[in-house]
């Protein structure tokens, strides 16, 4: 469910960070910057898209799951 | 606007208080800026993505006063005065007369809707309702990116993103100010206002699962859990609904996300688990009737055993609509509508969609009068209508007359020794070092467990007494609590809110002894009263809550 970052069209605005009213989504700040979910908090996803409605360059997409595929 | 930098952070200055930048902060910015008045809208999260209407949405409710059936002022009126508590005449007026400026403004933004007949937008009817007042919007996605685009640039309006607001001040009475801490930063904010409107959100989620056991998986914005009641209740404000006006619907399987609605009004039909269509047994109008009643028929269909699983078919509707339904409506009512079913493999063509019972959501009205102002000088209610034209015609109705009150009102003074003692108590989960304290979920997950097994759709008045004891415990561990940072503290908040929503919901529902008019039935006083017709309030004297009966238009 929480979104998954593509490194190589990420343009590490941080717009997504900007955006997601759950504030789950952090930069690598020591490595590259990607942006990335923060793991203990992925759970608290809507599913909302604002990340993706924010992203510039078409850098996400949503892995739904295991629980809300049965 | 003033902002004076204080040692404990920083204290604004504003003639109008917006709490809240969802659907109704936005309607209210915009009344604010209209009337020229100085403004600062409060919001967790950015305005560009914050509330329900931050996910997209696919409908919006407007009567356009045509030759249509039911296209007026008194049809509307009619309905709301008939299917639900608290509404006044002229309330519900005003609700109509913000349909046209506020349907101006979302068509100035960008927003598509689907043409109809005749060069009219197209519009079908929603649930129970006698007309078709329900707009399909095409562009759901970005509306509120559109939108804030506009307000940023709103002259006298200034935006405070990423604020939790923990408190509102209230002096003789009056509205006061509101204080909070920025998510981010930690910093703490405080504000003093002449008049407020609070559009903190009508639905409030969390207070019970669905099937896949998580609460964040749920219909609306799980983000919002009940301070547009608990904030304004704490400073002397007199709630009504909390019992009845809880609300659930059917979700797609496993999933949390609107759009019922458009299925529902387009047509879809509710199938059991024996491919039998059922409805009829529960609403003269099946599927398209009272949503309560489509969720109830489906609980009485699960205990047969004719269920799960339950499907909504739409293979027998025209082409172009199930396409409609699918990749125009769906999509934007939530974004990764799409994602959702290619995972699934989901048709709406093709076969029906799998469907589940959701989670209970709680909600309610701030009592008010017909100018939508609380029982709190000065504080207006902006989330007293339903639905995304309820919430951004509420706060722009709310937004019309706190605007104008607050050119003769006192600008409320806060006592910063209070606001440091506040901030301390707010802060103090950060500092818990206890190895026995718990964190969010630890505290939160109890609420849940409580109201899932005591009060879900069939219950009783012991079990209730019961939930509400235990709820009471829970209450006696907010002092227990840890934050591990600020993501923490700020759930933490969503928490008490949620909890004490909770609590007022049990024990109003503990004075109405009858079923038929929420969203659960009381094995203890099966039947509907008739001399229950009417609102329930409640209100908090001397650190507890009192109830008690309002007559229609008390």
């Amino acid at each position: 469910m929480p979104p998954v970052f593509d490194s190589e069209k990420c343009i590490r605005c941080g717009m997504c960070v900007r955006d997601c009213p759950a504030y789950i989504l952090d930069l690598n700040k020591k490595e590259d910057k990607t942006p990335h979910v923060i793991e203990e908090y992925k759970f608290e996803c809507w599913h909302c898209g604002n990340c993706r409605i924010s992203c510039p360059s078409d850098a996400i997409s949503f892995e739904f799951p295991l629980y809300t595929l049965v | 606007m003033n902002a004076i930098e204080k040692p404990w952070g920083t204290l604004y200055e504003t003639d109008l208080l917006i709490l809240g930048s969802g659907a109704s902060g936005v309607g209210a910015a915009l009344k604010a800026a209209e009337k020229g008045c100085d403004a600062l809208v409060v919001g967790k999260g950015t305005l560009e993505s914050s509330g329900s209407l931050g996910g997209g949405n696919d409908h919006f409710m407007a009567v356009l006063d045509t030759e249509e059936p039911h296209d007026n002022l008194e049809s509307f009126v009619d309905f709301y005065m008939k299917s639900a508590y608290g509404y006044r005449r002229a309330q519900l007026e005003q609700w109509h007369d913000a349909f046209a400026p506020c349907l101006a403004v979302l068509k100035e933004v960008g927003t598509e809707f689907k043409p109809g007949e005749g060069g009219r937008p197209f519009r079908s009817v929603g649930f129970g309702q006698p007309g078709a007042w329900w707009l399909h919007i095409v562009n759901g996605r970005t509306i509120k990116r559109n939108l804030a685009k506009k307000i940023r640039k709103l002259p006298g309006v200034a935006i405070l993103d990423d604020i939790n607001v923990t408190r509102l001040f209230a002096a003789n009475g009056r509205i006061a100010g509101c204080m909070g801490f920025n998510v981010r930063t930690g910093k703490t904010v405080a504000v003093a206002c002449r008049t407020a409107v609070d559009s903190f959100g009508w639905h409030a989620q969390r207070a019970g699962n669905n099937s896949t056991n998580n609460p964040f998986n749920c219909w609306f914005s799980p983000f919002t859990t009940g301070s547009y009641f608990t904030l304004a209740y704490q400073i002397g404000a007199t709630l009504i609904n909390c019992d009845i006006a809880g609300r659930t619907t059917m979700l797609p399987k496993s999933w949390g996300a609107p759009g019922m609605n458009g299925i529902n009004n387009m047509g879809g039909h509710e199938l059991n688990a024996l491919g039998d269509r059922f409805m009829g047994k529960y609403d003269p109008m099946w599927e398209n009737g009272k949503r309560r009643n489509q969720i109830m028929g489906t609980e009485q269909e699960m205990l047969e055993g004719y269920g799960p699983p339950f499907y909504m078919d739409m293979r027998h509707l025209s082409k172009e609509d199930v396409r409609h339904l699918q990749y125009v409506l769906m999509p934007a009512d939530k974004e990764t509508y799409l994602d959702y079913c290619a995972a699934r493999g989901i048709d709406f063509h093709a076969r029906p969609l799998e469907v589940e019972i959701g989670e209970i959501a709680l909600s309610g009205m701030l009592l008010a009068d017909d100018r939508l102002e609380t029982t709190v000088k000065g504080l207006f209610a902006g989330c007293n209508f339903t639905s995304f034209s309820g919430a951004m015609c509420g706060g722009y109705t709310a937004a019309g007359h706190a605007a104008d009150d607050a050119a003769g009102a006192p600008l409320g003074r806060l006592d910063e020794g209070e606001i440091e003692a506040c901030m301390r108590a707010d802060m103090a989960p950060l500092e818990n070092t206890s190895p026995t304290a718990l964190s969010y979920m630890e505290f939160e997950n109890p609420i849940r467990q409580v109201m899932d097994y005591y009060a879900g759709f069939r219950r009783n008045m012991p079990g209730m007494r019961l939930a509400l004891e235990r709820l009471d415990l829970i209450a006696s561990y907010k002092n227990r609590v840890k934050a591990a940072n600020l993501h923490d503290l700020m759930r933490l908040r969503e928490a008490f809110d949620l909890l004490e929503l909770c609590r007022l919901h049990l024990g109003m529902c503990l004075q109405r002894k009858e079923s038929g008019r929420g969203m659960y039935k009381l094995s203890d006083y099966p039947n509907l009263d008739p001399a229950l017709d009417k609102a329930l309030a409640a209100r908090l004297v001397d650190g507890k809550p009192e109830f008690f009966w309002l007559e229609q238009n008390d």
